[in-house]
């Protein structure tokens, strides 16, 4: 059987936390959620993540923190950014800095189904 | 005059009570209006339970008591709880049997207090069902006020929500008993067979009886796409035969609409030779069309023949649910745009964004879950549990955004309103004059006061005149004419009428003019009327509008007179 990717979702807000790695898992990934990127970088150590789903705005390490802080480990993760501030201007903005994509909050299930596929394939 | 800082504090602090009060009785509402989810899949009883002990928390009631009937009218349940008090007083059995004696009687003839143990206890019985069919339920409480307007409104809603909740259970349990039924008789068909015929023959029967049995609309179809097979389910839901649906003859079902897509997405899956989903409205034999999601899989037999399997899933509510959710953000949309609010809103939106992504999310998982070949319906659960869980943050969002808007600080006081309405002409006079509008005042002269808030009635006129003068820009065929009247309805109502010669709206739809965020203007906020609304209402009157006979609309204002005996014991209970 094929190895199931192992995806990481970064948000500080609960709902989406809960709902997203649920989600993932019904594609066929596996997948665990981390309130914040300090937690996340913990447990990074233990077991990479192939994929990453990150929330830009959050207390402490914003999600663009946290991929800067990843670039400096040399340390590359496919990243894909969801907001719920964003408009179509911070979408360009986030894609020309190298992220796979950036999905505005409500997104589809067939939004995040595609992002993750090219994350994917990126990684 | 100045007000003190005490006299601001006391009116902050009343605001603090009020706000409190309303938002539980809207939390509680929400609370109510989530029960049925909660029930889905309960039995009566458990149902019962769970309504006494909602609303005994809820309205702090002393008792609570419900008696159901079965599908045939019969004595099916009696259910009673009682706060902490009633059950030193009396027990459940005694309220019972006091209570079952009044049930013979009509809800009309009930009385309105009942002595317990020498308490003086007030009841409300509401029936569950147009008739009481369903049963009764009755509230009681030592309280003086007990029972509050909200409480009676909350009450009546909870009745509505179990009524709802038991007529699902009744279906539910009449389904399972006709699934028991089938059963019953495809093991006998079964044993039947087996004696006649033992091999292929059995085996083709058999499974076309349980799919017949299985509550899905399952086909399967040959490899061109023909079908050859329909379960009774998709002909009862459809209301076509067997050999109606044969071949392309399921496709009539399809919504005119859709067929065109239709076909090119099972073409498409057809040629790909792998399994696919696409959706469709489907028609209900009584003509009503769903959205389903259709799902087809290909099976080939010992023979390398190829033959397809499909089910379809209906998706109205949770579809029609995601448009609302489109709708409700695109009107948040628009709001941002309007820059003046941009800031606000932009904070506004990311409040209601986060729960919004949950339930889209959450929505795609429990559909994936119930879709599955082998259902997850306990997944599906925890789901749609986190769903009426994020919905209720949006709707406390929207409930302290519409307070923003309604609750800044009232003040009481007799208010004339001619000259309320003279200094707002002084205020607009210069825009009257730029937008070349001719304006006649009908002051009535023998006006009585209103009770209200002075600023505020003057908000709500200044906003009907600009609406009237944004009405009669474009118009140049005729006079911009502008009148403002004043009068007495006869009903103790002071009225205000504002009439112009606009563009008038279409007058079937008069309503839709007051919701909020509705706009057709390219600068509107569309919430001038809404709030218009509300203003009016606190002031226990009515604002309303109608298309004349004539180019243009009327907006009336009916504000009860301070003068008037009975408007002021009304507003003096309030
Ligand atoms: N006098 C009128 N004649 C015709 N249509 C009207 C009139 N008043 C209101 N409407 C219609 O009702 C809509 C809602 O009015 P409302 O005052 O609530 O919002 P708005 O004027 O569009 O924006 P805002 O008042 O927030 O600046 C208007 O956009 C307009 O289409
Ligand atoms: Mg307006």
């Amino acid at each position: 059987m094929k190895k199931m990717a192992y995806v990481a979702v970064v948000d500080d807000d609960e709902s989406v936390r809960e709902s997203l790695p649920d989600l993932l898992r019904e594609f066929g990934y596996e997948a665990r959620g981390f309130s914040s990127a300090e937690e996340f970088l913990e447990a990074d150590k233990v077991r990479q993540a192939e994929c990453l789903v990150l929330d830009i705005a959050m207390p402490g390490m914003s999600g663009f923190d946290l991929q800067r802080e990843l670039n400096r480990r040399e340390r590359k993760v496919p990243t894909v950014f969801i907001t719920a501030h964003g408009d179509e201007a911070i979408r360009l903005r986030v894609r020309r800095h190298g992220a796979v994509d950036c999905l505005l909050k409500p997104f589809s299930d067939t939004a995040l189904f595609e992002a993750m596929k090219a994350a994917l394939k990126q990684g | 005059m100045l007000p003190t800082d005490d006299w601001l504090i006391m009116q902050t602090e009343q605001l603090h009570a009020e706000n409190k009060r309303l938002q539980r009785c809207v939390r509680d509402l929400v609370g109510i209006m989530a029960l049925p989810a909660i029930w889905v899949g309960s039995g009566p009883s458990r149902i019962a339970e769970s309504l006494l002990d909602s609303i005994l928390a809820m309205l702090d009631l002393d008792f609570a008591y419900l008696h159901l009937n079965d599908a045939s009218g019969n004595r099916l349940l009696d259910v009673t709880r009682s706060s902490q008090w009633a059950g030193t007083v009396a027990s459940p059995q005694e309220l019972e049997a006091t209570l079952a004696r009044c049930r013979l009687g009509r809800t009309k003839e009930w009385p309105h207090r009942l002595t317990v143990d020498g308490n003086d206890i007030a009841i409300l019985p509401v029936r569950l069902g147009l008739l009481g069919e369903i049963g009764l339920l009755v509230a009681g409480s030592r309280r003086t006020d007990f029972p509050r307007q909200t409480e009676a409104l909350l009450l009546n809603v909870a009745a509505n929500q179990a009524t709802i909740g038991l007529q699902a259970a009744w279906q539910l349990s009449e389904q399972k008993r006709v699934a028991r039924e089938l059963d019953r008789r495809v093991e006998a068909r079964t044993r039947e067979l087996a004696e006649a015929n033992e091999e292929l023959l059995q085996r083709k029967l058999d499974f076309q009886l349980v799919v017949d049995a299985i509550p899905a609309i399952v086909w399967s179809s040959l490899a061109d796409g023909r079908a050859d097979f329909v379960n009774q389910h998709f002909r009862r839901y459809v209301g076509l035969s067997t050999e109606e649906a044969r071949d392309w003859g399921w496709v009539g079902a399809v919504h005119p609409g859709d067929v065109s897509e239709f076909m090119e997405n099972w073409r498409a899956i057809l040629a790909s030779g792998r399994s696919g989903e696409f959706q469709a409205r489907l028609r209900r034999f009584d003509g009503e069309y769903r959205w389903f999601l259709l799902r087809a899989e290909p099976l080939a037999d010992a023979d390398g023949n190829l033959k397809w399997f499909g089910a379809c899933f209906d998706m109205h509510d949770w579809k029609k649910a995601q448009d609302e959710l489109r709708d409700a953000q695109a009107e948040l949309a628009h709001v941002a745009r309007a820059t003046t609010m941009g800031q606000l809103t932009a904070s506004i939106a990311h409040e209601i964004n986060q729960p919004l992504s949950g339930i889209v999310t959450n929505a795609s998982t429990c559909l994936r879950m119930l879709s599955a070949g082998q259902p997850n319906v306990t997944g599906a659960q925890e789901t749609a549990r986190r769903m009426i869980r994020d919905a209720r943050r949006a709707t406390e969002v929207v409930s302290r955004l519409r307070s923003l808007f309604t609750k800044q600080n009232t003040s009481v006081e007799a208010v004339n309103l001619n000259s309320a309405i003279q200094e707002i002409i002084a205020l607009t006079s210069t825009e009257l004059q730029r937008a070349c509008v001719h304006l006649r005042l009908e002051l009535s002269d023998d006006l009585p006061p209103v009770d209200g808030d002075r600023t505020q009635l003057q908000q709500v006129i200044m906003n009907l005149i600009l609406n009237a003068v944004e009405a009669m820009s474009g118009v140049t065929d005729h006079a911009r004419d502008l009148t403002i009247a004043t009068e007495r309805d006869g009903d103790g109502y002071v009225r205000v009428v504002i009439r112009d010669a606009g563009v008038g709206f279409d007058p079937t739809a008069s309503e839709k003019l007051f919701r909020p965020f509705h706009t057709t203007k390219s600068h509107g906020m569309g919430i001038g009327l809404s709030v218009s609304r509300s203003i009016v209402e606190h002031h226990h009157g009515r604002l309303w509008a109608e298309a004349n006979d004539g180019p243009g609309a009327t907006f009336f204002v009916a504000i009860p007179s301070g003068a008037d005996g009975e408007a002021m014991a009304r507003q003096s209970q309030k």
